[in-house]
């Protein structure tokens, strides 16, 4: 076993003798999740390179690392969204930094870990119902090992107008740790949410979050998903969406921290005629990898997927994309398309990326595409002839590559700050000051 | 040649044909007019066979024998012919060999010899010339690539090459600017004959300035609603359809002319 | 052809090359170890250095642990390796001394085929060897193409007469510690073509290799090699087949192409091995290892027709090792009924502006199983590569099933690879257009399943292209209404 792989192992055999950090009280449902979460994470252990899921991405990084469990702390500075907004620490909820104010009626937002205790019911049909892909090491792991969380629960039929923000942050205190946050998301039939989830620290830390989400018939959700953790830091995310018939899911994934950061972003269209719209934007720098996994399950007909992603690398930085759509057999009618453009910017930046299709059915239109490229010359030429410095040349071109992924953002205050952080990442990006 | 009695057709269980009759003599050129949604192109589909047309009633037969039993193929090399509204792009098919398959498939069919390559090439460039169709058309794909009005053009070369029985055009005119109008009316023109029908679906009273029909039919929700002959394709123009389907005349003359 | 006569293939032609023809044979017994390479080797005459190199690949594939690679999309039984015959030679009734003295038995067997073995009966431009199980039995036209320096002949006489061709080349691009089936192949394979074309010459007409697997439970291992020297340009054309038979047959080839500056070879296949029947009964399981080695400004093109093979595992690639290389990959693969294919390639590219292509049109109808599974991998060094790939599926009935699994790897910056697949159903609209004109519906699917392979179909020498466009046509008999 790796040095990583013991740690979690011993928090995993001390969380089941109900020991040390293991919150009192739960209920019996989620100490099973919990004892087949354990197993699991000892059974599979942490993935290799010889696993598919993880052919491009290697943790012996993390591996060599010892993570004990997250230390207590206070809230950082940061400068919090507006409210309404549940804000974590280390894993932890924080009632301090948390504002729940202009929470409309029919919108519950609160402690996973408070609710598992006060009304246990209400979560039970969800929780790891969801989150189902087989064997999927820091899924169990996090199942095993969370301490709290946000749970957001939409009524029926509820518009949802404001936009609901959760916040983790993670400040890096002595030995290294790792937080697992634990999320779930329930959306009623018919109801309407915007749904941020921000991930901020500074330092050397590991975050494994998990979120599970369901939307029933005709919900619709829009999820932005930004990612500024340490630039030290481990990131991994696992976001599992089940959809309901007609529901729509418009999901961003915009990916700037991490010295490794994984998000997987996995969708069962699991009746009929649900459509789900995911974009993702990584920007990498250093020697930074930054990887997406992107799952969609076409098990019902009508459905619909799109998926853009893209990726901007410089320094020594990494990309990696691994897309997969599977059309089930009786899905008929199914309509996805995967695209993945990459952005080299640098001698050793460099991309791995593998859109794929797995179609059982023949009733289907389904294309995909990948592009590994770099700035064209006769464009920078151009600017360079209109008097444009090759240096901001080089900015606005790259800025105009990865812009539309920026403007899907959709609240505004978040795409402000997502275009200022994007631009800051970029070299020479303060240049762009003005387009942007 | 051609009788049809009630017809009712459907798409995917919504009904748009409401119970229609047609009678079509050798020789004639019959226009069917109507406002969009009115059922000219679903008419023309199913008297093509197309699949995703569902026949609830009613009774179509030509030269005597029951249309509707009849797939697309056999329909065809019986001499109906359909020029689609929206000709089809087939990707890597030659348009000459396409049409020269089909050709010999109907020749098959009337027990005639097949005609090889180069006599056929020689066949088609003669009929490409009455539609003014550049001879390069013969070395591409199947509609692939081409303008609204090469398409056009191509459904009557293949018209020409494959000369039918009955002649359905369907919205030929559709997308078509001024020249190229012409140019597909000359070709109908030159292929009337007294042996051939023909069956002219617009929506606009232009075409039929180029076509003149013997008998016109306004369809209005899946019927024929009124006929006569091409003064009421005029009376359409001046009028529009708004009037047909407020004050529908109180017997179509479609339904007295029924034997 | 008449269309009657197309016709009556699609509705009733089933699998037509899958008779047997009754030979005396020569056969070591079942199973595999070192005695048996040992026989194979000698009766084979071959000198020490290639037994050695056999028995090398031999170990190696002992230490392998009869592990064979889980990763491809496909599902069959476990192979049992000492169950397959791995020597199957038919008796020559006398030494052969020219193309009248082979056994009039074996050139009814190629006639059958369409594959007359006698030159004047032989379409003017190409030369054959034909390979009937694990043996050459005749290759066409040496003599004149020995007036231009070409070499070809079988494997084992290569092995006699161009020792040194053959030690320098032999394993230079699939090395026996390549994969589970190119290391068994290395250790057991029997027979092949070899083909060298010197400096600057022309190869004055089309080289192919027919290959026919006659006799029962035996495995059929041959081994291709072709070398084009500076400058030299060959076009090389392969066909396989095998008689109906209910059980499973291996086949496990290697075929080692080596592009020397500024040569250009061309290799096209159209696989039409027994595929099983409907239910799945029986067909070849053809796991085969096909690469090339492309040096500065030479270019490697693969076409290939797959119908065949019940199981197909097979990645023709390209190393372009030299600057301002080129590799293409044209391919048509079709499964029907329970067949499954897992093919694809590899573009490696390594050199300066080596530039690479990919056209896949997978087919898939009834059960059938069909997966494009590339490569496309940009190394640090290949400063302004570029790579473009299409792959499109086509789909026939909604039991079967299509599968795209590219891999793209860049590590230079300069690179530009780009990468598009569509998957659809055969359309409607299309079927119904033929119809209305007259075409029967059998014809018009293979009529726009041909319009769909075409790209990759042109690329196919002309006689090849007919042969190829007819096997598409009735591999899909009975897919549709």
């Amino acid at each position: 076993m790796t040095l990583a792989e013991q740690s979690f192992a011993d928090q995993l055999e001390k969380g089941a003798a109900g020991v040390e950090w293991r919150p009192t009280g739960e209920p019996s449902f989620v100490c099973a999740l919990r004892a087949a979460g354990r197993d699991t994470f000892l059974r599979t252990k942490l993935p290799t390179l010889k696993h598919e899921d993880w052919r491009y991405t290697s943790l012996a990084g993390l591996a060599a690392q010892h993570f004990g469990p997250a230390a207590r702390a206070l809230v950082p500075a940061a400068d919090l969204p507006p409210a309404p907004r549940l804000v974590f620490v280390n894993g932890r909820f924080a009632p301090g930094a948390t504002d729940l104010s202009g929470l409309p009626t029919g919108v519950r937002m609160g402690s996973l870990a408070l609710a598992l205790r006060e009304r246990p019911a209400a979560v039970e049909p969800f929780m790891g119902q969801v989150a189902t892909a087989r064997d999927h090491a820091f899924g169990a792991l996090n199942t095993g090992l969370f301490e709290d969380g946000a749970l957001v629960e939409l009524e029926d039929g509820v518009p949802c107008a404001v936009t609901l923000h959760l916040v983790f942050l993670t400040t890096a205190s002595g030995a290294l740790f790792a937080a697992h946050p634990r999320n779930l998301v329930v959306v009623g039939k018919g109801a309407r949410a915007t749904l941020v989830e921000s991930y901020r620290g500074a330092g050397a830390y590991l975050v494994n979050a998990v979120t599970e989400m369901a939307l029933g018939e005709g919900a619709q959700v829009e999820h932005d998903r930004v990612q500024e953790d340490g630039q030290q830091a481990f990131h991994l995310g696992l976001l599992q969406v089940s959809q309901g018939a007609r529901s729509r899911f418009t999901g961003q994934s915009i990916a700037l921290g991490g010295q490794l950061a994984r998000v997987e972003a996995r969708v069962l269209l699991g009746a009929e005629g649900a459509a789900c719209d995911l974009h993702g934007l990584y920007v990498g720098g250093g020697k930074q990898v930054l990887d997406h996994l992107v799952y969609i399950d076409h098990a019902s007909p009508r459905c619909v997927s799109r998926e853009v992603f893209k990726g901007v690398l410089d320094g020594a930085s990494r990309g990696v994309f691994a897309g997969r759509v599977h059309v089930r057999e009786g899905a008929q009618k199914t309509d996805a398309s995967q695209v993945n453009s990459n952005l080299l910017l640098s001698e050793d930046a460099t991309v791995d990326t593998k859109p794929q299709l797995e179609i059982l059915n023949d009733d289907v239109k389904c294309s995909h595409g990948g592009t590994v490229g770099q700035i064209r010359e006769d464009q920078l030429f151009y600017l360079r002839s209109r008097g444009v410095s090759e240096a901001l040349a080089r900015a606005m071109l790259t800025w105009a590559f990865a812009s539309d992924m920026v403007q899907r953002v959709g609240p505004e205050e978040l795409r402000v700050r997502v275009r200022r952080a994007v631009t800051g990442r970029l070299a020479n990006g303060e240049l762009l000051r003005e387009v942007a | 040649m051609l009788s049809i009695q009630g017809l009712k057709a459907s798409v995917a269980e919504r009904d748009i044909l409401h119970g229609l009759d047609l009678e079509v003599r050798a020789g004639e050129v019959h226009a069917i007019m109507g406002p969009n949604g009115s059922g000219k192109s679903t008419l023309a589909g199913v008297l093509a066979g197309r699949e995703t047309y569902a026949v609830t009633a009613g009774k179509v037969t030509f030269e005597g024998e029951d249309l509707l039993a009849l797939t697309p193929e056999k329909r065809a090399v019986r001499g109906v012919f359909l020029a689609f509204q929206y000709p089809v792009e087939i990707p890597g098919v030659g348009n000459m060999y396409f049409l020269r398959t089909a050709f010999n498939a109907l020749r098959r069919a009337r027990g005639e010899e097949e005609l090889d390559a180069m006599d056929f090439l020689a066949l088609a460039r003669e009929r490409m010339k009455l539609v003014k169709m550049d001879p390069s058309f013969a070395n591409r794909s199947v509609n692939e690539g081409f303008s609204g009005g090469e398409k056009k053009r191509n459904e009557i070369l293949q018209m020409a090459v494959l000369e039918p029985k009955l002649a359905i055009l369907d919205e030929v005119d559709s997308g078509l600017d001024i020249d190229a109008l012409r140019v597909v009316a000359d070709g109908v023109n030159a292929l009337r004959s007294p042996e051939r029908a023909m069956i002219v679906v617009t929506h606009y009273q232009r075409l039929l300035d180029y076509i003149r029909p013997d008998h016109v039919h306004v369809m209005a929700n899946g019927r024929i609603v009124t006929s006569g002959g091409p003064e009421l394709a005029l009376e359409l123009e001046k009028r529009g359809y708004g009037w047909i389907e407020k004050e529908p005349p109180a017997r179509p003359a479609a339904v007295e002319a029924r034997p | 052809m008449t269309q009657e006569a197309t016709l009556r293939e699609l509705t009733e032609g089933k699998y037509k090359y899958g008779f047997v023809t009754e030979v005396e044979t020569d056969q070591v017994p079942k199973g595999l170890s070192e005695d048996v390479i040992r026989t194979i080797s000698q009766k084979k005459g071959e000198p020490e250095w290639m037994l050695d190199w056999r028995l090398k690949a031999y170990r190696h594939w002992l230490g392998l642990g009869m592990a064979e690679p889980t990763w491809p999309n496909v599902r069959y039984p476990r192979i049992d390796y000492q169950d397959i015959v791995y020597y199957s030679a038919p008796k020559p009734k006398a030494k052969l001394g020219s193309m009248d003295e082979v056994d009039p038995e074996m050139k009814m067997a190629f006639a059958k085929l369409g594959i007359p073995l006698a030159e004047q009966q032989r379409l003017a431009g190409v030369a054959v060897d034909a390979v009937f199980d694990s043996v050459s039995v005749a290759t066409t036209f040496k003599e004149k193409l020995a007036e231009k320096g070409v070499v070809f002949c079988s494997f084992s006489e290569a092995v006699k007469n161009h020792p040194d061709l053959v030690k320098k080349y032999l394993g230079s691009v699939v090395p026996y510690t390549d994969n589970f089936f190119a290391t068994l192949n290395s250790a057991v394979f029997s027979d092949g073509s070899f083909a060298y074309i010197p400096k600057g010459v022309r190869c004055p007409m089309e080289l192919s290799t027919y290959f026919r697997i006659n006799a029962q439970d035996t495995g059929q291992f041959e081994r291709t090699l072709i070398v084009a020297d500076e400058g030299a340009y060959v076009s090389y054309l392969e066909g396989c087949t095998a008689p109906v038979r209910d059980t499973n047959q291996l086949h496990a080839a290697v075929v080692e192409l080596v592009a020397l500056p500024g040569a250009q070879i061309k290799y096209s296949t159209v696989q039409n091995w027994y595929p099983g029947d409907a239910d799945g009964k029986g067909g070849i399981y053809n796991f085969v290892t096909k690469r090339g080695k492309a040096l500065e400004r030479s270019k490697i093109s693969w076409t290939q027709v797959e119908t065949g093979s019940a199981i197909t595992w097979k990645y023709p690639s390209c190393i372009l090792q030299g600057d301002d290389s080129v590799g293409e990959f044209y391919s048509v693969a079709l499964t029907n009924n329970r067949q499954q294919a897992d093919t694809g390639t590899k573009m490696i590219h390594v050199g300066k502006r080596t530039r690479s292509t990919i056209i896949s049109k997978g087919i898939s109808a009834g059960r059938g199983q069909n997966t494009y599974r590339g490569l496309v991998k940009v190394l640090k060094g290949a400063v302004g590569a570029r790579n473009y790939s299409q792959c499109d599926s086509l789909l026939i009935g909604d039991r079967c099933g299509a599968h795209t699994f590219p891999y793209i790897e860049v590590k230079n910056p300069t690179a530009q690879v780009e990468h598009e697949a569509t998957t659809s159903k055969i359309g409607e609209d299309q079927l119904f257009y033929c119809r209305q004109r007259g075409i029967a519906e059998e014809d018009a699917v293979s009529m726009i399943v041909n319009g769909f392979a075409r790209q990759v179909l042109k690329e196919l020498p002309m006689e090849f292209a007919v042969e190829a466009q007819k096997l598409l046509g009735m591999s899909l008999e009975g897919s549709v209404g």
